[in-house]
């Protein structure tokens, strides 16, 4: 046999280590979860909140901003503060004077 | 008796059903057990069956080792016919072209890793093509770096047919491998 081959096999066909899954297999090695830095979650879960928090105030500003549109043309039922409770009425584009001091209509 | 000491502990701690001596065998020969396998088969899922099978068999039969031999050499032979009873036939991947190999001869780093990885997988891929009781010789010999009378001793044979095996083993692999000869240096 020839030093070349000798030296081939001797290089190729060197031991191993066992993969960490023999060891899951047959007891003696816990398995391992693929772990989440603790920081990347709480980051993932302000970035979320922060979105939820703009996505809404956006839609709360478009609901005002509809409101205040179908107000002026008199076409939606507004709850004035200084009324009774569960008293509402139509307001018509000129609202009263009086409103003006604790209204922004 | 031939066992040694440690070994001794090893094997008397498993027979009382310690789940420590258990685990202290299981890190001992993993790397060899799982060496062999994969050498053997050239597959790492066969390798872990193979070496799964092999410490489920040496836990259900440690207790009928009586030291006549050396642990290893006893924990060696299980492994062999662990290898030799796994009948799984497997797809494998033809080998690259030597055209391509001839291309890659060209210098670089990084061609270098590539080409050092095709000539393993030629070699591992020549060995897996020996008939079986070569293969587990050449194993045992290369991976392992047991002695003619060591290797004799796990798989029950002379000393003589050991080296017949290997050379005959030699013969094939050379040939197989000749194309191979200026990658190998590169």
């Amino acid at each position: 046999m020839s030093d070349w081959l000798e030296e081939q096999l001797s290089q190729h066909l060197s031991p191993v280590k066992a993969p960490e899954e023999l060891g899951v297999r047959l007891g003696f090695t816990r398995a391992t979860r693929h772990q989440v830095p603790r920081m990347m979650v709480a980051i993932a879960a302000a970035i979320v909140m922060m979105a939820g928090g703009l996505a809404a105030n956006r839609e709360a500003r478009n609901g005002e901003a509809v409101q205040f549109a179908a107000a002026d043309q008199g076409t939606i039922p507004v709850r004035l503060g200084h009324q009774a409770s569960g008293v509402e009425r139509t307001v018509n584009l000129k609202v009263e004077a009086g409103c003006r001091a604790c209204h922004t209509l | 008796m031939v066992l040694e000491c440690a070994d001794r502990e090893l094997v008397e701690g498993c027979r009382r059903g310690e789940r420590e001596a258990f685990r202290v065998l299981f890190e001992t020969y993993k790397d060899k057990i799982y060496s062999i396998a994969l050498r053997f088969s050239g597959e790492e899922a066969l390798a872990m069956d193979i070496a799964q099978d092999t410490f489920l068999k040496l836990y259900s039969s440690i207790a009928d080792f009586r030291g006549e031999s050396q642990f290893s050499t006893w924990v060696y032979r299980l492994v062999v016919n662990s290898c030799l009873d796994q009948k799984r036939k497997s797809w494998r991947m033809i080998p690259m072209a030597d055209e391509l190999l001839a291309v890659m001869r060209a210098p670089g780093d990084a061609l270098h890793a590539v080409i050092r990885t095709e000539v393993s997988e030629r070699v591992q891929r020549a060995v897996e093509k020996l008939p079986e009781e070569q293969r587990i010789v050449v194993v045992l010999r290369y991976t392992e770096g047991l002695a003619y009378e060591e290797i004799a001793e796990v798989i029950g044979c002379s000393m003589g047919t050991v080296a017949s095996r290997l050379n005959r083993a030699h013969r094939v692999l050379e040939r197989r491998l000749a194309n191979l000869k200026g990658a190998a240096h590169v």
